[in-house]
């Protein structure tokens, strides 16, 4: 009796551990195999899952800047604006017929200056960071608005310099997305496990009064960290260009929440200091099939919303559960 | 002494930025530089219309006081116009028009305590970030608003039912929603002000954890803030659509945002545990009258944003600064 209790609890005590520190991987093969089923093998064919790569790439790297935002214990709801200002950067440039290359440097370089603006107003004000982000957001789209109207528009001579770089390149739309996703997650990857800003980040968000007794310059942390999030999200948007082929106002309005979710289901607390951006990776991905398996199976394309906000309330809800459980213990 | 005392109430009355010397310069200006504002059916409209986002205010503040927010007011306020709206086109012809007036404010208000609930529920229960939850909240409210006409803006079907928004109060000049804002209002300051349910409010936003020490339900005490932000906004919302006259699942948009930033002009803090129903009030009159103005100045009412962001950006600012000094 008292031996099989003491099983009993080892056994708890792995699944627990799997489920906590592996929970990504775990969701992410649940989620690719309950797919293949149920879709009757349309999921895993190699045509679709080529899309969901795609889909993700461009997601992860919107992902990988909200995570190093959240990493810092804030949050940045203005990705999918920023994104959205980037196209109508380049809109603006097929506009005024303007070198589509600087068009696309300079929705680049937009994109990161409000990002920069961003932590700036965070770190020099210290208002909360969603009522900051929240802000820009409304003022981002608001100047969409007023630059695009109600009308989309189509910026074809920017979609052919993105082709003559690809061809350039003797890459794939996909490929070269993908390859972009992958460099900045691995460079990512080493510079939180390597070098000092990487540390500064998770001292930062883990206890931010102890990270300033011991030296560390949080403001420029936080700064950087809201910069490359502009930077990573505008990425993102010129990657979408050759897709989307033109821009309307609400071209970005799915990616501040995706990208939250995908934070999330990659296992990066809310609450700032920990997480991982292969976890983040691999959740976007998660998110991206999510959405791609919604599609297959027909959902309504207005219900999908509410199952999505379902799903991560849900995650939050079982990773605090989990969280709680090794308190206990 | 009682004179002291009463100064005191207005004091806190009008809540830490004395929002009343504002509005009457601003309102100075406004007429200074466009007297045109300034005429009877411009005006009555601005009071509906801030007195419908004045129900949203009110269940936000509710929501800030406890050191949350509520990102889901404007999407619970659309679903209940379409919810309205529906209910009008499909039930118009066999029931009659009380009985669907009736119905159409039970089932947004169910629809929104709903929604209230699940918010509640994961920030209290789950521990989930407010800002997080409600904005799932957000999602599964714009889902369903978007599900139930498909998408489809659509007329109210019973032209009546526009005198809940349009029309004055027995005989006086005074708009209805105006009306109802005020008892609404009345009805939950007593709340806040003078029952222990309010008081317990206060008490989980100041401190959470005493609070729970000292014996209050901390979490019931969450969930109740959330569920009724919740059905506030849904009567907002199907005045809203009395107002419009139409059902549509944007309707009310970003309303939320205007509603976070009319209660931080107010003086509601964001860190919980303070914050005053009627200055929030005022905000949201002062953001009401500040978006009609951009279109008496000749600027493009797109830009509304860029200026309530710009605002909600200020006034966070000085509320911040004015924590620090004390």
């Amino acid at each position: 009796m008292k031996v099989e209790r003491k099983e009993e609890r080892i056994a708890l005590k792995i699944i627990l551990y799997i489920f906590r520190n592996y929970s990504v991987y775990v969701t992410f093969f649940l989620i690719l195999i309950v797919s293949g089923i149920v879709s009757r093998g349309i999921f895993i064919r190699p045509t679709n899952l080529w899309a969901v790569m795609l889909r993700s790439s461009i997601l992860g790297l919107v992902s990988l800047g909200q995570m190093l935002v959240v990493m810092t214990g804030g949050i940045d709801l203005s990705v999918g604006s920023l994104f959205s200002l980037s196209l109508t950067i380049m809109a603006l440039g097929e506009f005024t017929r303007i070198n589509p290359y600087i068009a696309i440097i300079l929705a680049i370089g937009g994109g990161t200056m409000v990002g920069l603006l961003n932590g700036i107003i965070v770190v020099t004000t210290k208002i909360y960071p969603f009522i900051v982000t929240f802000a820009t957001m409304m003022i981002l789209e608001s100047f969409n608005l007023t630059i695009l109207g109600a009308a989309a528009f189509n910026f074809p001579t920017i979609q052919g310099a993105l082709l003559s770089i690809m061809n350039f390149l003797h890459l794939d739309e996909t490929i070269l997305s993908v390859a972009l996703w992958v460099i900045a997650t691995s460079v990512t990857f080493f510079m939180c496990r390597y070098s000092t800003f990487g540390h500064n980040l998770y001292a930062a968000g883990g206890n931010e009064i102890a990270s300033v007794f011991s030296g560390v310059n949080i403001k420029k942390v936080k700064i950087l960290s809201y910069t490359c999030s502009g930077f990573l999200s505008a990425l993102a948007a010129v990657m979408a260009a050759y897709r989307l082929g033109g821009t309307n106002v609400g071209a970005g309005s799915g990616y501040q929440l995706n990208s939250i979710a995908a934070v999330v289901v990659g296992g990066v607390s809310l609450y700032g200091g920990v997480g991982n951006p292969i976890g983040v990776a691999i959740g976007s991905i998660v998110i991206a099939m999510l959405l791609n398996i919604m599609n297959i199976l027909n959902v309504d394309p207005f219900i999908q919303n509410a199952i999505q906000g379902l799903i991560i309330l849900g995650y939050v809800a079982l990773s605090n559960y989990l969280q709680w459980l090794r308190l206990e213990r | 002494m009682n004179n002291e005392k009463m100064i005191r109430q207005i004091r806190m009355f009008l809540g830490n930025f004395n929002l009343v010397p504002i509005y009457l310069a601003f309102l100075l200006l406004l007429a200074l530089t466009t007297p045109e504002f300034f005429n009877t059916f411009n005006l009555r409209s601005t009071v509906t219309f801030s007195s419908i986002l004045g129900f949203l205010v009110l269940g936000e503040t509710i929501v800030i006081i406890t050191k949350g927010i509520d990102l889901s007011v404007g999407s619970i306020a659309s679903l209940s116009t379409v919810i309205t709206a529906a209910l009008m086109k499909f039930y118009g012809k066999e029931l009659n028009n009380v009985l669907i007036f009736a119905l159409c404010f039970a089932i947004s208000i169910l629809a929104g305590l709903g929604i209230g609930t699940i918010n509640g529920f994961f920030v209290s229960y789950c521990k989930v970030p407010p800002f997080i939850s409600t904005l799932a909240g957000l999602l599964i409210g714009s889902g369903f608003a978007f599900f139930i006409l498909r998408g489809v803006p659509t007329p109210l079907a019973i032209s009546s039912f526009r005198t809940i928004a349009r029309g004055n109060f027995l005989i006086f000049p005074i708009p209805i929603p105006f009306f109802s804002l005020l008892i609404f209002g009345i009805t939950f300051w007593y709340l806040l002000s003078r029952t222990s349910w309010g008081k317990y409010l206060y008490a989980v936003g100041g401190n959470e954890y005493a609070s729970f020490l000292s014996g209050i339900d901390t979490k019931r005490i969450m969930l109740s803030a959330y569920q009724v932000s919740g059905v506030l906004a849904a009567i907002g919302g199907v005045m809203l659509a009395a107002l419009s006259n139409a059902g549509f699942p944007r309707a009310a948009e970003g309303y939320e945002f205007r509603a976070i930033t009319a209660a931080v002009i107010g003086g509601v803090s964001l860190s919980g545990g303070e914050g005053n129903l009627f200055s929030a009030l005022l905000g949201i009159f002062i953001l009401t009258t500040l978006g009609k103005s951009i279109i008496f100045w000749q600027i493009s009412p797109f830009m509304e944003g860029i200026f309530i962001g710009s605002v909600l950006l200020g006034a966070m600012y000085i509320s911040v600064k004015g924590k620090k000094k004390r």
